[in-house]
């Protein structure tokens, strides 16, 4: 009966030997953890046996994906213990926020008309939070609704996705105004990443001009056009790395954090100390002090991961990436040309280029910028809209089953 | 923090790396299978028209589970079930481990059941223990799915 060739059931498993573990981590004895602990693999379990038995298409995204909100979730309840419950209540809502996305996308037609109504949203969007936004750590990019914070930026990344998907999956020789729509596209595009620049969203202007540019290359590919893009980036790039101040202080702490150890490079040399500090194995599940990097329950949650369960765990969760993008690629590949196999494609590389940017950042790969590591990161806004994205991914997985 | 749980948390670290190692492995594993079973329809589908083979006549859209159009008699002895090993593997929950199974002897295809737990049907009536000879155009039902026998 219970195989433990089944993941759900090694899911399962991982849930009951770190809750239970994390019950013993503060006295007094706290039996909230158990509930947590209980809760998060109620909620997984319900979720990938509905997947499952009423063959909502593919059963591996989500099983991979609630294996990464686990860790993060354990993570979390090991940090800060109030983020941990908060977190489990904002995957709760993701998950709702799934099915619905799930719903919408599966049995809503002509979703690929909606070109400029997409665009419009995204922009509707930007202008609202650079009017009525907050600003939080440099950004303005923040929206307080109802007490609650909210990161619009989150959102437009599903927005861009479809609205470009309507372009390639539609008539490419169409001209408006006498220019080829490519162009008007591209422009498009640089809207969306000059708004994130004004709002000093690096992190997130850089995944959407890369998420452009892939998806121009797969789908629609010129080189004029690309030869333009990457003119553009470079002396775009260039001057900004030469006048603005936000980007010098992060090329310099990349390049040598060392230099201004207590002010600037404070931040990414202890998540370095933190990675060396866990070893292969890691310290084990509270017995390390990731607390000692700023941020560290949101960007910096990888640095935790690799100090308290090692190297191994984090090439573990780089792993669960990499599958989860597999399958991604798989299920655009299958597909027919048209709209879902651009948005499946689109999705994928968001997360795949958003993961990238995030454990590159805290390892010093990159440059750091301020961006959530998908599924695992704290964060309302982030952890639904990823689960929203993920709907769509699981809706186009269930159409092809269909038509197969 | 007490010595018990420092005791509890150091030992426990190599088990989560254990059982996430082998999660990643499972689903590797089952995406593998997955690949493995979508190509080998595509190898035998040549020459499925011009030799004797199983044909499914159900409709596909009430069968929740993969199931192909046709299956070649390729082979001498063939064998229906659930199991990944059996040479036409049906993922059907009606369906036993190993179902049926079909064998050529003497120009003539003989059917039996392998004791399955839900039966096989020959032309709408249950089989018993003893083997039959299959005809042109017979119709045997296993599990949720109804075959066309065609023999040329």
């Amino acid at each position: 009966m219970l195989s433990f060739k089944r993941p759900v059931n090694m899911l399962v498993l991982i849930n009951i030997l770190s809750f239970g573990l994390l019950f013993f981590y503060r006295e007094p004895l706290d039996y909230n953890v158990l509930y947590v602990g209980g809760a998060i693999t109620v909620l997984t379990v319900l979720t990938y046996s509905i997947i499952y038995f009423a063959h909502l298409g593919d059963e591996y995204l989500f099983i991979i994906v609630s294996m990464l909100v686990t860790l993060g979730v354990v993570m979390l309840c090991r940090l800060n213990y109030m983020l941990g419950i908060k977190q489990v209540g904002w995957y709760l809502i993701a998950i709702c926020a799934f099915y619905i996305t799930f719903a919408l996308y599966r049995y809503t037609k002509n979703l690929e008309g909606l070109k400029w109504i997409y665009f419009g949203a995204g922009v509707a969007l930007f202008l609202i939070t650079l009017i009525f936004g907050k600003s939080v750590g440099g950004a303005r990019n923040w929206l307080v609704i109802m007490g609650r914070t909210f990161q619009p930026s989150e959102l437009i990344k599903i927005i861009f996705v479809l609205f470009l998907s309507c372009y390639f999956s539609g008539d490419r020789n169409k001209k408006i105004f006498n220019i080829n729509e490519r162009y008007i596209i591209a422009a498009a595009a640089y809207v969306y990443i000059g708004f994130l620049v004004i709002q000093r969203e690096w992190g997130i202007s850089l995944l959407f001009f890369i998420t452009y540019i892939i998806l121009t290359y797969i789908f629609d590919f010129d080189w004029l056009l690309l030869l333009i893009n990457g003119l553009f980036i470079m002396i775009g790039g260039t001057i900004g790395a030469l006048t603005l101040y936000h980007i010098k202080v992060r090329i310099s702490t990349w390049l040598n954090p060392w230099s201004d150890i207590a002010n600037k490079g404070y931040q990414i040399t202890q998540s370095l100390f933190a990675i060396a500090a866990g070893g292969f194995f890691g310290r084990g599940i509270g017995l390390g002090s990731p607390q000692l990097i700023p941020e560290v329950h949101s960007d910096f949650i990888f640095s935790a991961i690799c100090e308290e369960m090692g190297i191994f765990g984090g090439i573990a969760i780089i792993l669960l990436y990499f599958i989860f993008v597999y399958r991604g690629i798989k299920i655009a590949l299958l597909l027919p040309d048209g709209y879902d196999k651009c948005v499946a494609t689109g999705i994928t590389v968001i997360f795949a280029i958003q993961t990238f940017i995030i454990i590159g950042g805290v390892i010093k790969l990159i440059p750091l910028t301020g961006i959530t590591l998908p599924f695992v990161s704290y964060g309302g806004s982030s952890l639904v809209t990823c689960f929203m994205a993920l709907g769509i991914l699981q809706a186009i997985s269930s159409k092809k089953q269909v038509n197969a | 923090m007490g010595d018990f749980f420092s005791f509890l948390s150091s030992l426990l670290k190599y088990i989560f790396i254990t059982i996430i190692y082998l999660f990643i492995f499972s689903i590797i594993r089952m995406i593998y299978k997955d690949i493995k079973k979508q190509d080998r329809p595509l190898k035998s589908k040549k020459n499925a028209d011009s030799s004797s083979h199983l044909k499914l006549i159900t409709d596909k859209k009430n069968l929740y589970f993969d199931v192909e159009d046709e299956y070649p008699l390729d082979k001498d002895v063939i064998i229906i079930g659930r199991s990944a090993n059996c040479n036409i593997s049906i993922d059907d929950l009606y369906m036993s481990q190993e179902h049926t199974q079909l064998w050529h002897e003497d120009n003539e295809w003989f059917i039996s059941d392998m004791g399955s737990t839900n039966g096989t049907y020959i032309n709408g009536i249950k089989m018993e223990d003893e083997p039959l000879i299959l005809d042109n155009g017979d119709k045997i039902k296993i599990g949720h799915a109804e075959f066309l026998v065609v023999l040329v």
